[in-house]
């Protein structure tokens, strides 16, 4: 063992392997913060070049770059409020308004060396349990993953925010929304509306920009300033991250561990992985009220726990040959290219390759983790440039990365759909990350509940680890029952104020009309097509219930009225409207022009008009970002959303504008 | 005049007889391999090793990449070629058997018609059923045997993605053996086999080269044991058995030295039509509608070129088998025909199914 451990050090420390791992690392740091692309994307475009290159050499490059995605899409959750990837969306919840307060350095920094932390302690958990993780994987049936699912829906009670009814049923959305699609166990279609787009479900890309990005960018954009209000970023920012790091490191190494074990875990996978560490770090904190405004623990738990699980995930992909997610499998993909055969023979006779996989992601990780630290300080600068010369790149950026969930016109028309309910609900305070977790889990949620009843009725409770799980569930109940509602004030001057109702009212009405509709709209399928619709939809309307009752009879400020916009009057802000419909003019001149030319258009026009940049100055940065996007379509094979001009006048524009 | 006319006819000529035998040519171009598929799978896994080398063989030889648009079991990408591809070479359209079987069985979704693609080659792939020995009894040395074990069970069980996926050939091939089964669906082909794996089902199916793999410890041992291989069509009405697993019995055969008589009628067609639908038109490889004959011959031969180098077909028959490649017209007969689905059949499955899974096609 020690033999195969120490040759793969010595693999590893030839100069040929040390810059293809490298290699690896700066392509996996560079795709990880391009939001909606991440190690699946990054691999798809290196794995063309592995042919014939020495396999050893070729694996260092692979993991390089998959151990390092979760590392740098930190940059965008953080700074802009974008997840970058899907490991990074409860990274927002805090990492954003702590930039916002010009902490932005220390957030990144924290978070780096709690992903540097994750990682290596995903290495190790990796090298000590790859001899014997295989019954425990083996013992994960549906029943197991079921209760798991039902684990991580308990965390949404640690996610409702200060109305647990609107909470609750913001969760009901997302579980609706999850029914959008072919039924998971008949194919037959539920709420598509004829359209070709909803054959699959909602992309969770697009619902995850469209709740956390995009009414982020809009309020930014109303606020006309910087991202931080605070002028100076101090640079001792970084210190400050590794003092938090150290004091809650305990947190990190309990995070790291759930990290890497739901990683190697079937039926979870690395979506909802952040949020449970999320929600355990706010259940476990004594004074939880600052979650959500910029508390550090916000940071340091999800992105503890996502880089950890790549040396969890690795576990299943090389032992059975049975990738956990889109990414694991295309590493597959690649083994089988370099000619390394996945199965337990690997443990047995090619122990060295394993040991140089495992320093191949602790490397990785430290250099991943090294690079984005020693950057930090020069990207935070971004926070405190103005917003508006910001906010068009974010835009293109955001529905770039929507563009990169099924590559189809109608990405971009959902992000923009499902922008409208989350800028809404953001000004409402319903909760957007119950609305998330609720639609994360959801075609689990059906799936599973219905695998496990046809495979084992109810005697899935006989089984041990269901029953261990089972216990989890309790105590995750009990810890949130216990938990005392933090009280904020709900004066007359705050947007709890009663006033102006008729918006908020509006708004839930909407809600309720939709909800009615897919009760309504479920009537018409097949027992199991339509059973999880209903589901859905009436847990969905027995929150809503007491809620609109509550609406209709309170006379006074409380925690049940919120509107963001309630002296929007004094300060004269633009409205959200005003900002939805210039995004709606960019993807009205995207469907005439195509979307590169759109989105270059867009660019100069916003920054020579809002950013008050000259007109010169504006195309220049506009065909910078355009020649960027030409650029990925010729590495990535990519082609971008055509307009009328291409498809209906059959015209052929050079390249980059195509 | 005369000689003026004469001359100016033989340089139109000379110019007509030197564009047509001037030949198609993709230096310098891209090729683009569309696959309606994500990255990782098994279209894909052969799509980006086909790509490699077709660079090789095209006239001008070309850069050649693959395009990924996943959706909808390739319904997505398969109507957006259709509507859109281009007509010139530049792009090849890889289909699958979910891609027929949706035309198949009629989906509403489905804006394509496979028959009016021009084919290069259809590219078969066999497939194999197998059981878990421990659990169901089965041994895998004689079906005869196996059939009547598992008969006797009550708590056999399959997995697969919806009633008209691929796992519909399974289910019906126990239905014609007198096999009573339960199915348990909204699994993908890898999930159904970590459930089988696990243990939760325990009859699952795989092409043969990735059954040769991925239950390579399990044949070892002894707990997976093989029941048939579903073979091809090799004439109208006839399977012959899998080259790759001479061994092992099609479902035809079974039937037959149980019952001591063939299949016949609704049950047989629609048989030999799930079995083309799943091993036969496992993946294709076409060309758009309209493309020029030249083209098409082109590329069918540049393939007949790459199937005959010894080092690809090692890679190739590993993942996909041995069975014959066909292409260009014999392929498109085949496609014709596979793709007729008729009424009898069609009712003798929604039959099946309404009755033994409440599930409809």
């Amino acid at each position: 063992m020690i033999d195969s451990a120490l040759q793969a050090l010595s693999i590893l420390f030839t100069l040929s392997h040390f810059l293809a791992l490298l290699l690896g690392v700066i392509v996996g740091l560079v795709v990880g913060i391009l939001p909606g692309l991440g190690g699946t994307a990054g691999l798809a475009l290196i794995l063309p070049f592995l042919f014939g290159v020495e396999p050893t050499m070729a694996l260092a490059m692979m993991i390089g770059l998959q151990s390092v995605t979760t590392t740098s899409d930190t940059f965008p959750a953080i700074l802009m409020g974008i997840p970058g990837t899907a490991g990074s969306q409860a990274t927002v919840v805090d990492g954003f308004p702590l930039a916002k307060n010009g902490q932005a350095t220390r957030a990144l920094s924290a978070a780096f060396i709690s992903s540097i932390f994750g990682g290596l302690f995903g290495a190790l958990i990796l090298s000590l349990t790859i001899f014997f993780a295989m019954p425990i994987i083996l013992a994960m049936g549906f029943g197991e993953q079921m209760m798991l699912i039902i684990l991580a829906l308990t965390m949404v009670g640690m996610l409702t925010g200060k109305n647990i009814w609107k909470g609750f049923a913001s969760f009901g959305i997302g579980l609706m929304i999850g029914a959008m699609g072919s039924a998971p166990m008949t194919g037959e279609g539920r709420l598509d509306f004829g359209s070709d787009y909803l054959i699959d479900n909602i992309p969770l890309v697009i619902i995850g920009l469209a709740m956390f990005a995009t009414p982020e960018i809009v309020d930014l954009l109303r606020r006309n300033s910087s991202i931080s209000d605070k002028a100076s970023l101090s640079n001792k920012g970084w210190i400050e991250g590794l003092k938090d790091w150290w004091e809650h490191k305990w947190l990190s190494i309990r995070c790291a561990t759930i990290g890497c074990l739901v990683g190697a875990l079937p039926g979870l996978g690395g979506t909802v992985i952040d949020w449970i560490a999320y929600g355990h770090a706010v259940q476990t904190s004594k004074n939880n009220h600052t979650f959500g405004k910029g508390d550090i623990r916000g940071v340091i738990a999800p992105e503890s726990a996502n880089n950890a699980k790549e040396g969890g995930a690795l576990i299943p992909t090389l032992l059975f040959g049975i990738p956990g997610s889109g990414s694991m499998a295309i590493l597959l993909g690649g083994f089988i290219l370099i000619g390394i055969e996945p199965g337990i023979e690997l443990v047995t006779d090619k122990l060295h390759l394993i040991y140089l996989m495992i320093f191949s992601v602790a490397f990785a990780n430290i250099f991943g983790g090294g690079i984005s630290i020693a950057l930090a300080p020069q990207i935070s600068k971004l926070t405190t440039i103005k917003y508006d010369l910001l906010a068009p790149f974010m835009i293109a950026l955001i529905f770039f990365a929507a563009f990169q969930a099924t590559r189809d016109w109608a990405d971009l028309l959902a992000l923009f759909i499902f922008s409208i309910l989350g800028v809404y609900m953001k000004r409402f305070g319903w909760s957007r990350p119950a609305l998330l977790i609720g639609f994360v889990l959801s075609s689990k949620v059906e799936a599973l509940v219905y695998q496990t009843i046809q495979v084992y009725g109810f005697s899935f409770l006989e089984r041990p680890v269901v029953l261990i799980i089972l216990a989890l569930i309790i105590i995750s109940i009990i810890a949130y029952i216990r938990i005392k509602p933090f009280k904020e004030e709900t004066t007359d001057h705050s947007p709890y104020a009663y006033k102006n109702m008729i918006p908020q009212t509006i708004f839930y009405l909407a809600i309720l009309l939709i909800t009615l509709y897919v009760i309504y709209d479920s009537l018409n399928y097949a027992r199991l097509t339509a059973i999880y619709q209903q589901f859905s939809s009436i847990l969905t309307l027995l929150f809503l219930i007491p809620l609109g009752i509550k609406y209709f009879t309170t006379r006074k400020s409380s925690v049940l009225c919120y509107d963001l916009d309630w002296n929007n009057d004094k300060l004269k802000r633009k409205s959200n409207e005003y900002f939805l419909f210039l995004i709606l003019l960019m993807l009205l001149v995207s469907s005439l022009l195509g979307f590169v030319m759109g989105i270059g258009v867009f660019i100069t026009l916003f920054l020579c008009i809002r950013g008050e940049l000259s007109i010169s100055r504006s195309f220049v940065m506009a065909m910078v970002f355009v020649l960027l996007l030409g650029t990925l379509s010729k590495l990535l094979t990519l082609q971008y959303p055509t307009g009328l001009l291409q498809s209906y006048f059959n015209v052929t524009l050079p390249w980059p504008l195509q | 005049m005369k000689k003026t006319f004469q001359i100016f006819s033989i340089i139109i000529a000379t110019i007509f007889f030197a564009s047509s035998s001037f030949s198609f040519d993709l230096k310098g171009k891209t090729v683009t391999l569309f696959v309606p598929f994500g990255e990782g799978g098994g279209t894909d896994r052969l799509a980006r090793l086909v790509a490699k080398n077709m660079e090789t063989v095209l006239p001008g030889n070309p850069t050649v990449v693959v395009l990924n648009q996943p959706g909808g079991g390739s319904v997505k990408g398969s109507n957006k070629f259709y509507s859109s591809g281009a007509k010139d070479g530049t792009v090849v359209f890889m289909g699958s058997s979910s891609t027929f079987n949706n035309q198949f069985f009629g989906s509403k979704k489905v804006k394509y018609d496979l028959n009016k693609l021009k084919v290069i080659s259809l590219n078969p792939r066999g497939a194999i059923l197998y059981a878990n020995s421990q659990t169901t009894g089965a041994k895998g040395k004689n079906i005869v045997d196996d059939v009547k074990t598992l008969r006797s069970k009550s708590n056999l069980i399959v997995g697969g993605k919806t009633p008209a996926a691929g796992v519909l050939l399974d289910m019906t091939s126990m239905e014609i053996l007198g096999i009573n089964h339960k199915a348990v669906f909204g699994l993908s082909t890898g999930k159904k086999r970590k459930a089988f794996l696990r243990g939760e089902t325990n009859i699952n199916n795989d092409g043969t080269g990735v059954y040769r793999k991925k239950m390579k410890k399990g044949i070892a041992d002894g707990s997976v044991a093989p029941l048939v291989a579903y073979g091809y069509e090799i004439k109208p009405g006839t399977l012959a058995r899998d080259p790759d697993y001479p061994n092992l019995p099609t479902v035809l055969e079974a039937y037959e030295q149980l019952n001591g008589k063939k299949l016949k009628g609704a049950a047989l067609t629609a048989h030999i039509k799930l079995v083309s639908n799943k091993v036969t038109f496992s993946k294709a490889f076409f060309l758009q509608k309209g493309t020029s004959n030249k083209i098409v011959k082109t590329y069918i031969d540049a393939f007949k070129k790459l199937n005959s180098d010894p080092e690809f077909v090692k890679k190739y028959q590993k993942e996909m088998g041995p069975i014959k490649i066909s292409y260009g017209k014999e392929a498109a007969s085949m496609i014709k025909k596979g793709l007729k689905l008729d009424s009898s059949s069609k009712k003798w499955i929604s039959n099946f199914l309404s009755t033994k899974h409440d599930a409809k096609l």
